[in-house]
């Protein structure tokens, strides 16, 4: 038995490694400064939210010329140093087959889910849930911090939660529930999680910038965000205010899927619904939309809408995927968060 | 009756093989224009500012030409010369033009009922324009385009390699494997004859296409996607204010795609998103769904296709601007195999 667990080990060495591969994902941003620009830029591009060298390969032009203190000239010089660290032409799609098998993917607590999912939560990409109230939005992300914990080979990400909050319904202790189910020392997957209420759209769009800083510093593997679109309902009122709330957030989102492509967490955001009552749904009764148009509509990747069944039962059905099929999965939400219905 | 199986394949591989041949002479490198008397030096000026064949330099105005680093004026007109030559940019008889229209090449969309209305299906040189709301098929569309392309032309391909440029993140290599097994495809193959590449933002993605040009020379690709040519556009300018420096650079975008379907006569379909309008008139039909882009994209694109979802797994594409198709609706189904015609 002493030889089987030596070969074990050998393989956590040869996880460690990867994992040692997989950490060095982003490169930060000084790492410029081996290409020549000067340390003073640097912390301009810091402090202006560019945290890493993919950030600033991804922004436009106009947006790098618009930071205090940089030049044109300099704005060129990065944008070719960046270029340079960043692979930004063409690759063959059997590369990136091959780079679409390693993606993680986490567990979401019920292998009826997981299933339709093909593996669970995709990172890399935005999960938008939405359905009623009741319908389990919250208790799935609850689950999704704890396993988002758990070592690869059970399905989690191996990294950190982090869990912006704009209904104030985050419970710690649901977290050590459900830690105590996947075995985990609740205190640790406390420690691991990062929190923020928000209070408003801005202060919601301000908590990714401090979100990009953490996330160099540390490997997250999810981002949550519950609700993405609740305060936009009441700080945007009324038909004259609709284009204003539809920009503001369509940048939310396009800052949350820059995060996914610089960092690889998987980014869950929970929507809300509106009901359509009008002639027509009579017969049918009132259908339920989700909201946020079709900004939101385009910028998910993954839609799943999720509706209560009988008792603890919920139903989840994929609206929207490029790769998945429709269908509908069954759990049920018990102490441990998220599970398999017991029949 | 072996005897006659043998002649026919001899016959049309050979007939295929110069078919083949000829297509791959379409556009001229730009080494052509050194045996005319233009110095190596200043061809290889012209291929740094993007210029990688004789037809690029030909459609190109002159005071563009004359932007370049190190041409000076009597150059740039003696090069203009030696392109006109090589590529015709005169008159010609409208029967000439219908002889050459009939051998254009069609990409079959995988659905038989879809290539009806297209009357063949996704032609090549011109840019098809496809938009409807989230989940209505459109990149599953894309997909399935990247594999029929690579088919032989009998069985509806364009035999080149696909080109996809990517927007939204929404590519899956997994679906091409699925839908290279439904054609009988290698799966490896197929994903080795697509080039991808993800845009971050519009500066880049408008970078691409100089990139993409230069991969044409080498090799023959029969298609080019872009899903989607207008998200970048929402978020990288906002507001009315950058309104028009918006649709400016669409349009320099567009015209771009537009030179490359000319150039190297690939299919080049666009997917778009939509908006809502939200009006009074509105509460009787519910909110009239409009593709983005303004005047700028209507004009640009060539054909332009609607989808919408149906019951299900069922999708309804009608052609809504066409210089040829009569607007017309079809039914397709998006299957395990891409889009296919519906199983009734």
């Amino acid at each position: 038995m002493e030889q089987q667990r030596n070969p074990k080990m050998a393989q956590q060495q040869q996880e460690q490694e990867e994992l040692d591969e997989m950490q060095h994902g982003p490169f930060p941003v000084e790492q410029l400064q081996a290409s020549g620009i000067a340390a003073l830029d640097v912390k301009k591009l810091k402090d202006a939210g560019l945290c890493t060298v993919e950030s600033v390969a991804y922004t436009p032009r106009k947006d790098l010329l618009q930071i205090k203190g940089i030049s044109e000239a300099k704005v060129d010089k990065i944008m070719e140093a960046a270029s340079k660290l960043v692979p930004l032409g063409f690759t063959s799609a059997s590369q990136v087959h091959a780079q679409r098998l390693e993606i993680i993917q986490i567990t979401s607590g019920s292998s009826e889910l997981d299933k339709i999912l093909e593996g669970g939560i995709e990172t890399g990409s935005i999960t938008e849930i939405y359905g009623e109230f009741r319908s389990g939005k919250t208790q799935l992300c609850h689950t999704l911090c704890v396993t988002c914990q758990l070592p690869l080979d059970q399905g989690g990400g191996e990294g950190k939660a982090m869990y912006i909050d704009a209904e104030g319904t985050f419970r710690p202790q649901r977290l050590l529930q459900i830690a105590e189910r996947f075995g985990l020392n609740g205190a640790d997957v406390l420690e691991n999680v990062a929190y923020a209420r928000a209070y408003n759209t801005d202060h919601q769009s301000r908590l990714l910038l401090e979100a990009a800083s953490m996330m160099v510093e540390t490997r997250f593997a999810l981002m949550i965000v519950d609700s993405a679109t609740a305060l936009y309902r009441t700080d945007f009122t009324g038909r004259g205010e609709l284009s204003a709330r539809q920009m503001h957030l369509a940048k939310f989102l396009r800052s949350l899927q820059k995060l996914a492509d610089e960092f690889g967490v998987a980014v869950v955001i929970t929507n809300q619904v509106v009901a359509q009552v009008d002639g027509s749904a009579i017969f049918a009764g009132p259908q339920i939309k989700p909201i946020g148009g079709n900004i939101m509509a385009h910028a998910s990747t993954t839609r799943l809408a999720v509706r209560k069944g009988r008792g603890e039962e919920r139903i989840c059905k994929i609206i929207s995927s490029p790769c998945l099929a429709e269908a509908e999965a069954r759990f049920q939400i018990s102490p441990g968060g998220v599970a398999d219905v017991k029949d």
